[in-house]
């Protein structure tokens, strides 16, 4: 192959300089005061409340994106009506919007005295400033990435395939369980893994929402935050690998999982 | 089954793409749709297998009105031009899937699943492909997995649209008689749409030949072929030259000369269809024949191709085969003379005649 050495060289070279050198030095930051100080950090239940919530939350997040983004690609796709262009733009918008501003936008809607807040209060629901604020604005950053990985995939499922399942007898139902669900479950992967990331490492939109109630509603990301306020440079590198190892753990399965339902395709 | 088609017509907005369509494919006999792409034809083998709709008219299935019924409930074996294979199932898994989808009820035993499926394949000749997925094979093994698939489903009628379109020449041609051999052995009633007049000529029992919208002529072959019904048909039938000329008394008069005799006898204008193969070019001192002179050769291996023009100014295209080909290939410039061994000649009041040169 021409070529292979010189992109090998530079791939190597810019993936140690860019990711590699900084993961080795948060490691090495992090078991700075000995693995028991490690261990020990992320031992306390404030921290463990935190990098549940993130998790959980973001796993929540990514999981109703993936229904509802499935959807929209569905209609953005196979439908045509008046405006298709515009949902379709909006769609990006979570992507090009600071997360501080959406994070301001989402609290003073579902915030007692907010446009939604104010219906939703009075039935018992309370969304700003609890663990459910933290999962709305997960569900916000995250949407795009499924919306914009299904989008292409369903494009070219052409209509025949329905169409041939129709013709050797399937319902409406047997046809998007048995021919276009399996079609579209790599790219819905994709898609999740990439919200699922987002939706952990997300930060500005989330604190202003969540309130950041110790034990209650503050996410890993913030904690991280709080501890350097604090000068603790090493508790704050000890939560960030634990979140690292977690996260690849996840996206390591979420890839064997990929590869397993892509095998025999080319 | 007999498949039957009833003053059926289509529009898609306000194009029409088919009017007053009427057609009848026999028992166990194989149809070609042939026209050029939009004529009409895939639209017709889509709203005989449900998925497409007519606005007016009937498809009879064995006499009975389907046309308000869905695909899924016409028990149509279709084959996509794409083939449309599951990409995420095996060979075995697309076959199977029309039976494994029934209701528990009517669903064969998963043994008996596997039996037909190892049938089929047998009969398609992919007999150990079970577990292969479609990626995994070439275009021709894809096309005999779709034919197998489509088969699964015991069909009362097999629908093929443009089914070797996405295939080289060579294996075109192999799939070409063997599917012919199949459909007999089968007696499956079958209607194939393609644009490609060898494949129709050779496949079919009968061929409609299609163009915008209506059905032209339908007929064995032979005859579309020998005697085209409209100068349309002439045309898409292969390579045609046309000529303008009058009928008078029985004589076709090419400006002054005779070309030939026709038993009617009318005087009118008319048009005059030669293909390009039956033409023989004679030496220039021949007895009889129109006087050409060649504009261009084209050496072409099988048949070398000639640009002429014929002494009174129009242009004729004539392929002469290599066997009678003689010492030196004609130039440019020399002359020849031209016998028109097969022709047909359309006029307004002549109607359509056919003749041989005898």
């Amino acid at each position: 192959m021409p070529g292979f050495g010189l992109a090998m060289g530079v791939t190597l070279a810019w993936l140690g300089l860019i990711v590699l050198i900084p993961l080795a030095a948060l490691l090495a930051k992090s078991l700075g005061n000995g693995p028991a100080f490690w261990w020990q950090t992320l031992a306390t239940p404030r921290v463990a409340a935190a990098l549940e919530l993130s998790f959980f939350s973001a796993l929540a997040a990514a999981a109703v994106d993936m229904v509802f983004g499935l959807i929209i690609a569905w209609v953005l796709v196979r439908y045509r009506f008046p405006g298709r262009r515009i949902v379709d733009a909006l769609i990006d918008l979570p992507f090009a919007l600071p997360t501080a501003v959406a994070g301001i936008t989402l609290t003073a809607l579902y915030a007692g005295n907010g446009w939604l807040g104010r219906y939703l209060e009075p039935l018992g629901i309370q969304i700003a400033f609890t663990r459910v604020g933290v999962f709305v604005a997960l569900v916000f950053v995250a949407l795009p990435f499924i919306v914009r990985t299904v989008q292409p995939v369903l494009q070219d499922l052409d209509k025949e395939y329905e169409e041939a399942a129709a013709s050797l007898g399937a319902t409406r139902w047997q046809c998007f369980w048995r021919v276009l669900w399996p079609a579209l479950l790599p790219a819905l992967l994709t898609g999740f893994t990439l919200a699922l990331a987002r939706a952990v490492g997300e930060y500005g939109s989330v604190i202003f929402i969540a309130g950041n109630l110790p034990m209650v509603s503050e996410i890993a990301p913030l904690l991280i935050a709080v501890k350097l306020e604090q000068y603790d440079y090493v508790g704050a590198a000890a939560i960030g690998t634990a979140m690292l190892l977690i996260s690849f753990v996840l996206l390591l399965g979420l890839n064997l999982l990929q590869r397993w339902l892509r095998r025999g395709r080319m | 089954m007999q498949v039957g088609i009833q003053s059926l017509s289509k529009s898609f907005g306000s194009t029409r793409v088919l009017s007053g369509i009427e057609l009848e494919v026999k028992e166990g006999e194989f149809c070609a749709l042939l026209g050029p792409s939009g004529s009409g034809k895939t639209t017709l083998l889509r709203i005989i297998a449900g998925l497409e709709f007519a606005d007016h008219g009937k498809v009879l299935f064995d006499g009975v009105d389907v046309a308000n019924r869905e695909a899924r409930d016409r028990q149509v074996g279709f084959v996509f031009q794409h083939y449309a294979l599951f990409r995420h199932m095996t060979v075995h898994d697309n076959v199977a899937f029309g039976l494994q989808i029934r209701s528990r009820a009517k669903r064969p035993a998963r043994a008996e699943i596997d039996r037909r499926v190892g049938e089929l394949l047998e009969l398609v000749q992919l007999a150990g492909f079970e577990g292969r997925f479609p990626d995994q094979l070439s275009g021709g093994q894809r096309q005999r997995v779709a034919l197998a698939r489509a088969l699964a489903i015991e069909p009362r009628v097999l629908l093929l649209d443009e089914p070797f379109g996405a295939l080289d020449a060579r294996v075109r041609r192999e799939m070409r008689s063997w599917l012919r051999d199949l459909q007999r052995k089968l007696n499956l009633t079958s209607i194939l749409v393609t644009h490609d007049q060898d494949e129709a000529l050779e496949l079919a029992d009968r061929v409609a030949v299609m163009e915008q919208g209506q059905v032209l002529q339908y007929d064995v072959p032979q005859q579309v072929y020998d005697r085209p019904a409209t100068p349309a048909v002439y045309d898409f039938l292969g390579g045609a030259n046309r000529l303008a000329v009058r009928v008078s008394q029985g004589r076709v008069l090419l400006g002054n000369e005779v070309v030939a005799v026709l038993a009617a006898a009318d005087d009118a204008a008319a048009q005059l269809h030669v293909r390009s193969h039956d033409i023989q070019l004679l030496p220039a001192d021949a007895a009889a024949g129109l006087q050409a002179q060649v504009l261009r050769a084209t050496w072409g291996g099988a048949s070398t191709h000639y640009d002429l023009r014929l002494a009174e100014g129009s242009t004729v295209e004539v392929d002469q085969p290599r066997w009678a080909q003689s010492g030196q290939l004609l130039a440019a410039g020399d002359t020849v003379r031209l016998r028109l061994e097969r022709f047909g000649v359309f006029g307004p009041v002549a109607g359509s005649h056919h003749g041989i040169t005898g």
